[in-house]
């Protein structure tokens, strides 16, 4: 594979240094060693939230995109995978990294390859990620890598290697990198099957043309989404 | 090229005085707007249509007739009317009355409508918008084309051998537009039937405008109405000007940090610069609206947003004179000079009923008590079954 990996890294974080930001890089090493063992080519670009903070509000109010925003929309769009990383406040994700989603259009999420994770003060917030941040991400159809991984202030320092129900923060990231890099090799193959298949994907399965309209070839892809008139009028 | 004004109506407190006008106030002040636009020589006229406060035009026919009988030229829209939650039926019937009592001044733009609860109010669902808009915007063509229909559709009762009246003013039906900001379904929609695409681009950013233009534009061709180049296309735009761009800039600034839409969001640096919102001096709004064809390429018609955010009656008016007689003039002249000559103004009544007679001849307009065709002097089914067997 010639191609890199791209792996975009969300923290959204609002301190600095902060804590998600060191498990959102603890996070994004783990998959590129993993990835990179099997042979590929690994490019990681992390963003922190807080500094879009402005931009997200923004966009909430106008409804699009402003410049700074769209940049990182694109490489999401374009990502093979995201790693999104947020401190838990009131048992929930932060406001921040629910406006960044609420901010932007869901279809870019749709089968991307997600692994959660999510930092705390206390381990009595380790069930946050599976209540309050994996139900967003199932209604935005994204493919979430099983082990999420969550981390309080005293995982950082901890050493309970060898206890079975306290799995040390580094072996959770290494089982949570290992499935992410499980489900992008899954994802490679079978893209490579496809492409040798003959590509002939954008048909149906009666060999018509498939149902979404045509657009330029300059155009984003959002613009392709339509339905051509005479189908939807039932005149062709 | 055409240039107009468009107001959506909204009551909004003027953040300066803290003044909040009344809804009949609000509807004066908006006739007496599109009066002065007419009189400064603008081409267009275009009113919201709006069912929830803070909004005042839930009837955009009874205000445009009422601003058509005090004017003689401006070509009276709509920005835009609800295809989505209004009956095609009411629609086809008000908009042609509109036409006779205006002499042909009337055109149309389409809009879905974005506020959730309005659909259910009119019996109708959000989620269906756009099969709405697709079924009920066919159903209103063939009401204004074929003097009888039969129809069945999925969202409004059967009709039978329904006659829409008026007919349309000469045999032929407004010209419309159909208004998308993000939907690519409309621009399919308007390049499938031929119509004009206004793509109401006041906050967005030119990467995105162009985007959907282009698409609206390589979909015309494909219908085999013209080339992409020939194809019907409108923007939106908005300016606030001053002769000295400081003091524009000076005045509007606490009018935008408060407005409805944009209001604690990006600051006014910000906004003017990635969307088409043009503060300054005169100069400046010809500078910015000159390179909105190198993007979008020769377009048809240019519409302003002047009258929102709160400013005061009388300054709205002040720059709708100030639009029309600094800006448009220059705007004119250089764009109609950079269009290529293959490339058609928008519709108006006289080129559609010129277009009509060239293809079917002159109209007949007595009254036809026996449903029929004028153009043909056959009834609209048999003209069309007959064609089907030529």
């Amino acid at each position: 594979m010639t191609e890199p990996i791209r792996i975009v890294a969300l923290a959204a974080g609002l301190s600095t240094p902060s804590s998600t930001r060191m498990l959102a890089d603890q996070l994004s090493r783990a998959a590129r060693l993993e990835l990179e063992r099997a042979g590929a080519v690994v490019d990681v670009q992390t963003v922190e939230l807080r500094e879009l903070a402005h931009d997200i509000t923004d966009a909430m109010l106008t409804r699009f995109t402003g410049e700074r925003l769209g940049v990182v929309v694109e490489s999401i769009r374009t990502a093979d995978a995201v790693i999104a990383v947020t401190p838990v406040f009131n048992v929930g994700p932060s406001g921040l990294f629910k406006s960044f989603f609420d901010a932007m259009d869901i279809e870019i999420w749709k089968d991307k390859p997600v692994l959660l994770g999510a930092t705390a003060g206390t381990p009595r917030h380790s069930l946050a990620i599976d209540y309050a941040i994996r139900p967003m991400f199932a209604y935005l159809k994204s493919q979430i890598v099983p082990t999420s991984v969550f981390a309080a202030s005293a995982d950082f320092g901890a050493d309970t290697e060898g206890q079975a129900d306290a799995l040390p923060l580094s072996s959770r990231i290494r089982r949570a990198a290992a499935e992410l890099a499980m489900m992008l090799r899954t994802a490679g193959a079978a893209a490579e099957a496809e492409a040798q298949a003959g590509g002939d994907t954008e048909t149906t399965a009666d060999g018509s043309p498939a149902e979404s309209g045509t657009a330029g070839s300059e155009l984003d892809a959002e613009f392709a989404n339509f339905v051509p008139m005479g189908q939807l009028l039932g005149r062709d | 090229m055409q240039f107009g004004v468009f107001s959506i109506a909204d009551i909004t407190p003027d953040v300066a005085t803290g003044k909040v006008p009344t809804e009949n106030e609000r509807l004066k002040s908006i006739v007496e707007q599109a009066r002065l636009a007419e009189q400064v020589g603008l081409d267009v006229f275009a009113i919201g249509e709006h069912h929830n406060p803070p909004f005042v035009t839930s009837s955009p026919t009874t205000t445009l007739a009422y601003i058509g009988a005090q004017t003689e030229r401006i070509i009276l829209s709509t920005a835009t009317t609800l295809i989505t939650t209004n009956d095609p039926v009411k629609i086809a019937e008000d908009y042609a009355m509109l036409q006779h009592l205006t002499g042909g001044r009337v055109d149309l733009v389409m809009g879905r409508g974005n506020t959730g609860p309005v659909y259910p109010w009119f019996g109708q669902d959000i989620r269906t918008g756009i099969e709405l808009a697709i079924e009920n915007y066919d159903l209103l063509r063939r009401l204004w084309s074929e003097d009888v229909v039969d129809w069945e559709g999925q969202f409004r009762t059967p009709l039978q051998q329904f006659t829409s009246t008026p007919r349309p003013l000469d045999g032929v039906a407004p010209f419309v537009w159909h208004g998308s900001i993000r939907s690519p379904q409309i621009a399919e929609q308007a390049a499938y039937y031929g119509d004009g695409f206004l793509h109401n681009n006041i906050f967005w950013p030119m990467s995105h405008t162009k985007q959907m233009v282009q698409l609206y534009r390589e979909r015309y061709e494909h219908y085999g109405h013209g080339t992409a180049t020939q194809a019907i296309v409108g923007l939106g735009g908005q300016a606030f000007m001053r002769k000295n761009s400081q003091d524009a800039w000076n005045e509007f600034r606490p009018y935008f940090d408060a407005a409805p839409v944009y209001g604690g969001g990006p600051s006014m640096e910000d906004f003017t610069r990635m969307t088409p919102l043009t503060v300054g001096s005169p100069e400046q709004v010809v500078e910015r609206y000159l390179t909105m064809a190198d993007h979008v390429g020769d377009y048809q018609r240019q519409m302003f947003l002047m009258d929102h955010a709160g400013l005061p009656a009388k300054t709205v008016l002040e720059q709708i004179e100030l639009l029309g007689t600094e800006v448009v003039p220059v705007l004119r002249k250089e764009l109609d000079a950079r269009r290529p000559a293959d490339v058609p103004d928008a519709p108006t009544h006289q080129t559609l009923v010129a277009a009509a007679e060239a293809e079917r001849g002159a109209f007949d307009d007595a009254y036809r008590f026996e449903t029929g065709d004028n153009w043909t002097g056959l009834r609209a089914e048999d003209s069309r079954s007959e064609k089907r067997l030529a």
